[in-house]
């Protein structure tokens, strides 16, 4: 995509409201700081080199994006949050997977141009597609999802997330850059003559542009896109974990076909299998790298640190800003160099302790495990309803419970120090979102992945039976936690506790 | 938005809801299930209900992540269950029914308890389905 190419129109975006005002406010004023008024001119393309896809070419508009504040920024987050505390090598950021992603959807849009037949797919949708690749990530703030988790839960999302049609809190604060008027006046700069910004957002969001336009969605927004291709491969390099997907076969078998009377993404027959590897590749990560219990530990150990600051009217000092957390915009202007320096920076010593604690690898711990195979159920428990606090938007909940759980135990330490962590149960809608042509003239009806072979549902009871929710505290309370969870969920949820449920994690079951 | 009397959620609105089918089994379809639910929560009667499912339409089919996950975890509680090989049916077990006399139904008002039963009967025919006789 030149940086002066021809216009493709803007597109209307369905359903996508208006974002409250103060929170494009706070948009804006992120913006001024992290965005130029002006694009630097290049013209030049240049080559990045990746350490997993080779050589990667951009063009001079592209450019002008990545040298900007907004956009380096993303090399100090790390893409699989506090993963390297357990996979030394997973130190990898997000700048290299927003490349890789620009790197993918040029290939599968490549792949589709030579295989697109009647249907509308040019250069200059790569070039929107790459972009969007380009620009995807940007709405990340520290740990990437550890604290989109976080944020996620604050109650301003909830009115975006009901318009923007169910995106992820990061989706959603991607768009609102993008949408604003201080980035729509920069890629003014970049392209004049290219009104298309409304149709990348809409991309990264998912949110549904007209019928005919579904099938360039997918390919960065779809069950085999250009984003998880990307960190499939990415992080299980970088894990040490051997997942092994047919590159080369999907691209050759992807092809645009009507699947209830729209063109979308579909495979052949014969492309059926690398799309099987890619589900099971993202259940072997879920349940392996970003479930790994030190992970999780991690990851509350964090939300901690930001529950002490919040509850100790700490907020933390930006130039002349004071983030308190209260806002998901706080969380775009800290990386995590900020935030491990505010361990150095801080009078309060207990603040300095959950930081260095995390950082240094003093790691709560596992107190009880809670999985179907821990826990004993009766034909009256109520242990559906423990699980039902899995579900975003359940954090309050969850902290009330651990909260009780602290009390009962003796307050053995900080309340932010034990944790009810429960992630989220499997979900696996792609095989059925997946279309597996029957013929290769398309005389029949495409059919779905799981109609194929019922992958779906064995993904998922794989992860069902992998699923590990855990009770986590420091070293020193395991025993008098234990007890005090194993009590709390015998009485309030009717199930009995079994000693594989402590003796998995090394501690002593209680009697 | 749940009203501040309200002491029921979405989940226990599913749990009614499934509690009150005719049929002891329903296809475990995703595409199948999210659509009737979706259908379900567009009708007046029911939109109250079901408010707190945001569906998006960014697959082939309505889908709710929430709806996906109450789904799984009736399957992992024991109260439904689904079948080897291919996992195409989910079965409402007896816990299902039991657990919610005892602890869902004295959430809701009688009215609320009336809609319950209606919604299982049009999603039993949003999925296509026959009652099983007695």
């Amino acid at each position: 995509m030149t940086e002066s190419a021809p216009g493709s129109g803007s597109v209307a975006c369905d359903a996508i409201s208006t974002p409250h005002s103060q929170f494009q406010e706070e948009i804006d004023d992120f913006l001024d700081v992290y965005l130029p008024a002006a694009p630097e001119k290049s013209g030049s393309r240049k080559i990045v080199h990746d350490g997993l896809w080779g050589t990667l070419s951009l063009d001079g508009g592209e450019l002008a994006f990545v040298d900007t504040p907004l956009f380096q920024r993303l090399r100090q987050i790390r893409q699989t949050g506090f993963a390297f505390l357990t996979y030394p090598s997973t130190t990898h950021t997000r700048l290299e997977h927003v490349l890789g992603v620009v790197y993918q959807a040029d290939k599968l849009g490549h792949a589709l141009l030579k295989s697109k037949g009647d249907h509308e797919f040019a250069e200059q949708d790569i070039g929107h597609l790459r972009l969007a690749g380009l620009f995807h990530d940007l709405g990340h703030g520290p740990f990437s999802h550890t604290s989109e988790e976080i944020y996620g839960d604050l109650s301003q999302l909830d009115e975006l997330r009901g318009s923007l049609k169910d995106a992820k809190p990061h989706e959603i604060l991607t768009y609102l850059i993008l949408v604003s008027q201080r980035f729509r006046s920069f890629f003014r700069d970049v392209y004049p003559d290219d009104t298309s910004i409304d149709e990348i957002a809409g991309y990264i969001v998912g949110s549904d542009l007209k019928a005919d336009r579904k099938f360039k969605r997918e390919i960065l927004n779809g069950p085999f896109d250009a984003d998880k291709l990307d960190y499939f491969f990415r992080d299980s390099h970088f894990s040490g974990l051997p997942l092994a997907v047919d590159m080369d076969r999907l691209c050759h078998t992807m092809r645009i076909a009507n699947v209830k009377g729209e063109p979308r993404l579909v495979v052949t027959q014969s492309g059926a299998t690398p799309l099987e590897q890619i589900l099971f590749s993202r259940m072997v990560l879920s349940t392996t790298v970003y479930q790994h219990h030190k992970i999780r530990a991690c990851d509350c150990m964090f939300a901690g640190i930001i529950e002490y600051m919040k509850r100790t009217a700490q907020p933390m000092r930006f130039g002349k800003r004071d983030l308190d957390w209260s806002s998901p915009v706080h969380f775009l202007w800290v990386t995590e160099n900020e935030f491990h320096s505010l361990g150095c920076r801080t009078e309060d010593a207990r603040l300095h302790d959950l930081i260095h604690n995390l950082f240094y690898r003093r790691l709560l711990k596992r107190a009880m495990i809670i999985s179907r195979h821990t826990v004993k159920m009766s034909d009256n428990d109520r242990w559906d309803e423990l699980q039902r606090l899995a579900k975003r938007g359940c954090t309050n909940a969850r902290r009330k419970i651990a909260r009780t759980i602290w009390e009962n135990a003796g307050k053995p330490c900080l309340p932010e120090e034990v944790w009810l962590d429960l992630p989220e149960l499997p979900n696996m809608k792609s095989a059925d979102d997946t279309y597996v042509l029957q013929s290769e003239d398309q005389t029949s009806e495409p059919i779905s992945l799981n109609e194929h072979m019922p992958i779906g549902q064995w993904v998922k009871n794989y992860g069902e039976q992998k699923w590990r929710g855990h009770i986590f505290c420091p070293a020193e309370c395991r025993d008098r936690v234990a007890k005090a969870a194993k009590s709390f969920f015998e009485t309030e949820y009717k199930v009995r506790i079994l000693p594989a449920a402590f003796e998995w994690c090394k501690v002593h079951p209680p009697t | 938005m749940s009203q501040e009397t309200q002491k029921w959620t979405s989940f226990d609105v599913v749990k009614g809801m499934l509690a009150n089918l005719a049929v002891s089994d329903i296809p475990a379809s995703i595409p199948r299930l999210h659509t009737a639910l979706c259908q379900l929560q567009k009708q007046q009667a029911f939109a109250r209900l079901l408010a707190d499912y945001v569906f998006e339409d960014r697959s082939h089919f309505p889908f709710s992540r929430d709806f996906q996950t109450d789904l799984v975890n009736l399957e992992q509680s024991g109260h439904l269950s689904t079948s080897n090989p291919d996992f195409i049916t989910y079965s409402i077990r007896q816990k299902l029914k039991t657990t919610f006399e005892n602890y869902g139904k004295p959430l809701f008002t009688a009215e609320e308890g009336n809609l319950l039963k209606q919604m299982a009967d049009e999603f039993e025919k949003a999925l296509d389905l026959e009652p099983v006789s007695a």
